[in-house]
């Protein structure tokens, strides 16, 4: 065999090498980016402020959940309202929540079904045309073969119409081969145990992330990472859990005594709304119950960064936080979200 | 001459479940300022009421809710009996006004938000033309039938069409004017909704209030359901309509948490927000104050809450007072209302057998008995759980532990009547009725204490007007049937002789237990074999005799013959088929159950009785009586059961065991070692008894397993 001939093999076993890795590492078309999740679409100043002052261009929207029930086994439910305009120059990815139990019906129709109606209501509501649309459910080793087998085939659909499909990965997922998709969202949130009064840090916790980050070298899924930027006020009666309780005043000085900087102490009987928007049900506070506050510092989100991009460089290239409302935007700085954003 | 019905066996397995225990008692509440009827749904009744008539039909509530899935293409062809019933009328307007209507329910299933078909833009626009074209068909109707209707379906278009605006013009202009109708209150929801769109939520839930609405009220207020909402809204409007809800539920959930004992966990089980005392002084000093400043229309409301929530701390003086002073305060007739019955809650827990209260209860449960029939009329029964709280919860056992308990049975059958639950001619001496209950549940000196009572021991004429009521419906006949039956429950045979002599067969042959006497003979002894009744034979029966008479008579005869192991044998046997585990439990009770036990006061054990009595017979020399007495004795269960099924190993492979802790043990013991020792003498009944064999082979000494010599050869 001569040297030319020798070199051609090389060429074409580098080429043949090339071609067989499928592996993509990067998120295509990576952008600054917000989950919008809430039932009723309207964005009010301060968020198209917030919009407009960090670049996003990318907004996350949940458009629907998908829930057991109904003649096809699994029905949407708690369908976004749309009462307001997307802002100009943002790209709109509509999401879809599906709970895990829906992995136990029979989901032949549910590709064609997410599909026509997420772009009908892309159409009806005058959303521009459409890249991408992401799935989230919170799939285990039990749910992982009807979840994957879901996501293939809402792939194919897509994938006929230029749209691409991204996932949401929670760590504990990344021990699990990535799903069928085009990249995956990894929640970098909800690491601990809310219903824990030990667990100071429910909403992240660097310990509780860092056992999973090994896997993330090996992932075989371009992934791009989402922060929390929430507080949760957990209602707990001594030990036990009740609730999270959305509305409490923590001022309202006839219910509640502050106790310490992150612990108030009921000191009057009310019902707190345990949930936001109109399918909110309610909890019962009592005195002597507490509401414990939680949130994540502005130095966690920064530590555990670093730390998830020591592991997958590009992961923040595409970062998303988790969630825009006012409440979230007035708990950082304008700096602080933008060493958030910055890759 | 009225009679009461002794349910059957089978029946009976239900009622008696009120001898395993008191259940739980229902908390019901006494602060009410509105009608509870303003919790039902709005005219959903009353529009299935139109189409019952109009088909003549029954019970087609799910052909109403099925007028949506009706195919107008297809429309003739419908099985729909509404739509059936139009065509075979020929009845065009109501063929019409059927035709939009599912028009515009298809259409709102199309536009439901979580439908998996999410409308086009066109579709949209289509629906919302149909839309328009029925709002337009409901305007231009010029008949009478239809009107309410129509317009009714003219203003859920504009809801539909969300021109929610458009209802305000709609109702003002037209709806309002129409004669009252469930479908003009439900126009008058849909103006609400209108207001409240616009703002103007007291508005809306005056409204809402008027339509007994009180869902919805309860939605606009219900970040206000505590001391600090009240507070902003009476700063707001001392006169808000949100008032009387808040201020009720407020009261109500200090009720709730009080008749809870205060206790977290339950309250949380019944979704109840808990009120505590510090809280409840917060809102009695608030609405002392807002009753002083004289801005509100209804002190009277407040000045109750004030004194009912001032009783729950205990201070039931200044309770009363304040109760008194608020029935004279201002507010309409239900405020008013509302503070004499909050004022007896107060009262009633203070029973004193005293002139002055019998006199005072005599008046406010006269007044609350009316109160309670015109509220049946309108289907609100406040009144009549108020009557049911103050009655079970209070009078009752306060007279009875006055020892008046004449009274205190007589207040259960008002508190029946109070609920008219059967209507059987307001028949209080019912079985299965609480009134009936209370009167089994007296022992025989009671219920003779009961009968002299009835005859005239009346002192007050509260006694004597609770006693009319219940006196037409028990006859003589009743007093001595029961007083036998309780004399004999107590194990007083001879005693009870006299009374079931005078009870004539007619009553017996009325009452449930009938069917058992007339196919069963107390002279079998149990223990040789059940006496099955069919079911179908479980109607009441002619009797020949009064089985309760003779079994005395027989008793009787025994108890006073010698006391031979013999006469012994043979009162074992009678006895045990009186008892609730006998064949003829019906000489001593008008119902039983499978879980039946001892559930009387006084009640002999008869079961032990006759243990007691084998035990006796059962050291006889006479080999057959011995062995009857031995069998009997092995017979007769006696706490745990004597076999039962164990499920062991990984499997859980069931496998019946013995168990040695019940005393039946030591009996079956005992019948055992006399068959091993009489194998050929026993009497076939215990050779081959099935239970014996079974003992036998599950006490039986286990083999033990050989195993071969591992000791190795040298």
């Amino acid at each position: 065999m001569n040297m030319k001939k020798q070199w051609l093999i090389l060429l074409f076993a580098l080429i043949t090498m090339a071609s067989c890795n499928h592996k993509v590492d990067k998120v295509p078309e990576p952008e600054r980016s917000v989950y919008y999740w809430r039932t009723t679409l309207h964005f009010d100043s301060t968020e198209r402020q917030f919009l407009a002052n960090h670049q996003i261009k990318k907004i996350f929207v949940r458009f629907f959940d998908v829930v057991p029930g109904g003649k096809e086994g699994v029905q949407p439910n708690a369908t976004l309202q749309f009462t307001d305009s997307i802002p100009r120059g943002l790209e709109v990815v509509p999401t879809v929540f599906i709970t895990e139990n829906c992995m136990q019906k029979d989901l032949t129709q549910l590709p064609n079904l997410l599909v026509k109606r997420i772009l009908q209501m892309c159409e009806t509501n005058d959303i521009p045309p459409i890249k991408e649309v992401q799935l989230d459910c919170d799939w285990t080793a039990n749910s992982q073969a009807a979840y994957f087998s879901l996501l293939e085939k809402t792939r194919e659909l897509l994938a006929q119409k230029g749209i691409r499909l991204s996932a949401t990965i929670r760590l504990h997922q990344l021990r699990m081969t990535p799903p069928p998709v085009d990249y995956g969202a990894l929640m970098l949130y909800n690491t601990g145990d809310a219903t824990n009064r030990k667990c100071k840090n429910p909403i992240l916790d660097m310990a509780a992330v860092e056992p999973y980050l090994k896997h993330l070298a090996d992932y075989d899924l371009p992934l791009c990472a989402a922060y929390p930027v929430f507080g949760w006020k957990l209602l707990f009666e001594a030990d036990t859990f009740k609730a999270i309780a959305y509305d409490a005043d923590l001022n309202d000085k006839s219910l509640f005594r502050q106790k310490s900087a992150d612990i108030y102490m009921a000191v009057s009987s009310r019902e707190l709304t345990t949930g936001p928007g109109e399918d909110a049900t309610s909890a019962h506070i009592n005195p002597g119950d507490e509401i414990l506050v939680r949130d994540v510092p502005f130095s966690l989100i920064e530590a555990v960064k670093k730390k998830v991009a020591s592991y997958a460089p590009s992961i923040n290239d595409q970062v998303i936080v988790y969630d825009l409302n006012y409440e979230n935007i007035k708990r950082y700085n304008h700096n602080e979200y933008e060493k958030i954003y910055h890759p | 001459m009225k009679r009461f019905i002794i349910l059957s066996f089978l029946l009976a397995n239900v009622v008696a479940a009120f001898a395993c225990g008191p259940s739980a008692r229902p908390h019901f509440f006494v602060f009410s300022v509105y009608p509870t009827t303003q919790w039902q749904q709005v005219g959903k009744a009353e529009m299935v009421k139109y189409w019952e008539d109009y088909t003549g039909k029954k019970e087609i509530e799910w052909e109403v809710d099925a007028l949506s899935d009706v195919n107008l293409k297809e429309f003739n062809k419908s099985e729909n009996s509404i739509v059936q019933t139009a065509l075979k009328k020929n009845d065009t307007e109501t063929i019409n006004y059927l035709k939009k209507l599912i028009q515009y329910l298809q259409i709102s299933d199309k536009l439901a938000p979580n439908a998996w078909n999410y409308p086009s833009k066109e579709d949209v626009a289509k629906y919302q033309k149909e839309l328009r074209d029925i709002r337009n068909s409901a305007r231009i109707y010029k008949g009478e039938k239809y009107r309410p209707q129509y317009t009714l379906l003219e203003m859920r278009c504009n809801l539909a069409l969300g021109q929610e605006a458009l209802n305000k013009k709609v109702w003002v202009n037209t709806a309002y004017k129409l004669p009252a109708s469930v479908y003009r209150d439900m126009m008058k929801g849909l103006y609400a909704n209108a207001l409240v769109k616009e703002g103007k939520r007291d508005e809306a839930i005056k409204i809402y209030g008027a339509l007994g609405d009180m869902s919805s009220i309860k939605w606009l207020v219900r970040d206000k359901r505590n001391l600090k909402g009240i507070k902003s809204e009476y700063d707001a409007n001392p006169n808000s309509a949100t008032l009387t809800f808040l201020v009720q539920d407020f009261v109500n959930n200090a009720q709730e948490t009080k008749d809870n004992n205060e206790d977290r966990e339950v309250m949380q089980q019944v979704e109840a927000t808990a009120i505590y005392n510090d809280e409840i002084k917060q809102f009695i000093e608030f609405a002392k104050q807002v009753v002083s400043e004289g801005k509100t229309q209804c002190p009277a409301m407040w000045q109750a809450a004030a004194g009912y929530l001032n009783s729950m701390l205990g201070n039931d003086a200044d309770a009363l007072t304040m109760l008194t002073k608020a029935m004279q305060l201002g507010g309409n007739e239900r405020m008013k209302d509302n503070a004499r019955v909050c004022r007896l809650a107060v009262k009633c827990k203070h029973v004193v057998p005293t002139n002055d209260y019998y006199d005072y209860l005599y008046d406010e449960l006269k007044w609350l008995g009316q109160k309670a029939q015109e509220g049946h009329r309108q289907g609100d029964w406040h009144y009549s759980e108020m009557i049911d709280r103050f009655v079970f919860d209070n009078l009752n056992p306060g007279f009875m532990e006055k020892g008046n308990y004449g009274l205190a049975t007589n207040l259960i059958a008002f508190a029946y009547n109070a609920y008219d639950l059967f209507h059987i001619d307001n028949e209080p001496f019912t079985a299965g009725s609480v009134f009936w209950d209370a009167i089994d549940e007296l022992s025989a000196d009671e219920m003779i204490g009961y009968k002299k009572y009835m005859k005239g021991q009346q002192s007050t004429k509260l006694e004597k007007w609770l006693a009319s009521d219940v006196d037409k419906c028990i006859t003589d006949d009743d007093y001595n049937d029961m007083i036998g039956t309780k004399l004999m429950r107590e194990g007083n045979f001879q005693a009870a002789i006299p009374f079931l002599e005078k009870v004539p067969l007619s009553l017996i042959s009325t009452q449930g237990i009938s069917a058992y006497m007339a196919r069963r003979d107390f002279n079998k002894e149990r223990w040789m074999g059940h006496q099955a009744v069919e079911s179908a034979n479980e109607e009441a029966t002619e009797v020949k005799t009064n089985q309760k008479l003779d079994f005395c008579r027989e008793v009787a005869k025994l108890e006073n013959a010698p006391q031979t192991e013999e006469n012994a044998y043979r009162l074992a046997s009678l006895l045990y088929q009186a008892s609730y585990k006998g064949d003829c439990w019906y000489l001593t009770r008008y119902n039983v159950s499978i879980y039946d036990t001892v559930r009387y006061r006084n009640e002999a054990l008869l079961i032990n009785q006759t243990i007691d009595l084998l035990k006796k017979s059962a050291a006889s020399k006479d080999f057959r009586l011995k062995e009857k007495a031995l069998y009997a004795l092995a017979f007769i269960p006696q706490g745990e059961d004597l076999i039962y099924t164990d499920y062991v190993g990984k499997n859980y492979t069931p496998v019946l065991k013995v168990n040695k802790k019940t005393p039946q043990f030591a009996e079956m013991n005992n019948l055992l070692t006399f068959y091993n020792a009489n194998p050929q003498k026993v009497s076939t009944f215990v050779s081959k008894c099935d239970v014996l064999k079974q003992f036998k082979t599950l006490t039986a000494p286990k083999k033990k397993k050989t195993t071969a010599s591992k000791r190795r050869r040298k």
